[in-house]
């Protein structure tokens, strides 16, 4: 796909994913780490230079979720994680986490890394 | 099999034990909630009240009825999730899925946070008051556990048969 967007994150670049109900965990008040494990990459939007505001409605638009939460692109690599420009039709801000270069699926240690260092931007009132 | 209330008991003793014909039977000493008990083998009763994880100990954080109940619950919702359920390309799970895991919960003597994943596993989390974690995500054969103790972490995987095993050595 076309995208006027560079393959390469900045360093200070954001990441966007929403939280739906199912895994929020209340006691603590914060997404399970189950909200990173996905099978084909863990999909999140790239702020790629847009507000916070601009991030959040984006999510919003596709779900109405319980929570959205940002993870930094320093914060993926910190956890041996990483980051990957993954643009679809109809989202160009579309990346993906993954464990490593060579492994898609997220192990369980890294998606508990991913959680301590998510921060939440949005939660539903 | 209900059985008859035992009419004579110590003012003393809140649950009064006797054995009669190789059987326990249980009753209470408050006459205001007379209620037939079911009996039990004495070899039973000996794991309900001697084991010291007993699923009948009176610690609040394990075996709750509400809170198995509660859990219950939960995955059974978990059977109405379609495609897309998170936002992104989750799958639903299956029902045979979903049953084998309430069986699995209902053994369970320490009763966990569930979180469905969407990569078709389902998630239960433990933490204890000294910040220790455990998780495991069980799928149709096993469980892949993850465990932060003492400052450091494990990852295992584990077939399904193990994970009571499991909890019960996180909650030693």
């Amino acid at each position: 796909m076309n995208s006027t967007l560079s393959d390469t994150f900045f360093d200070d670049e954001f990441l966007y994913r929403g939280v739906v109900d199912h895994n929020w965990d209340y006691q603590e008040n914060r997404p399970s780490s189950a909200t990173f494990k996905d099978s084909k990459g863990v999909s999140v939007n790239r702020e790629a230079r847009r507000t916070e505001s601009e991030c959040v409605l984006q999510l919003l638009n596709t779900k109405a979720f319980k929570a959205i939460v940002k993870i930094s692109v320093k914060d993926v690599n910190e956890c041996n994680a990483i980051s990957k420009y993954t643009p679809i039709p109809d989202n160009e801000y579309h990346s993906e986490i993954h464990d490593s270069i060579d492994r898609v699926e997220i192990r369980s240690g890294k998606a508990r890394s991913l959680q301590k260092k998510s921060i939440q931007v949005y939660m539903q009132s | 099999m209900p059985i008859r209330i035992l009419n004579h008991v110590s003012a003393t003793d809140s649950i009064l034990k006797s054995v009669l014909m190789g059987c326990i039977y249980i009753a209470s000493h408050d006459d205001s909630t007379k209620q037939t008990l079911s009996r039990t083998s004495l070899s039973d009763l000996n794991n309900l009240y001697r084991k010291p994880n007993s699923t009948r100990s009176l610690q609040p954080d394990v075996y709750s009825l509400d809170k198995l109940k509660f859990n219950k619950r939960t995955l059974s919702n978990l059977k109405s999730l379609k495609k897309g359920w998170n936002g992104y390309e989750a799958e639903g799970f299956p029902e045979s899925f979903i049953l084998k895991l309430e069986e699995l919960i209902s053994e369970l003597e320490y009763q966990p946070k569930i979180f469905p994943t969407g990569r078709g596993t389902i998630q239960i989390e433990y933490k204890r008051d000294n910040g220790d974690y455990l998780e495991i995500e069980l799928n149709e054969d096993s469980g892949n556990v993850y465990c932060e103790r003492d400052g450091e972490s494990l990852e295992k995987e584990v077939p399904l048969n193990r994970i009571n095993e499991q909890v019960n050595e996180f909650h030693s």
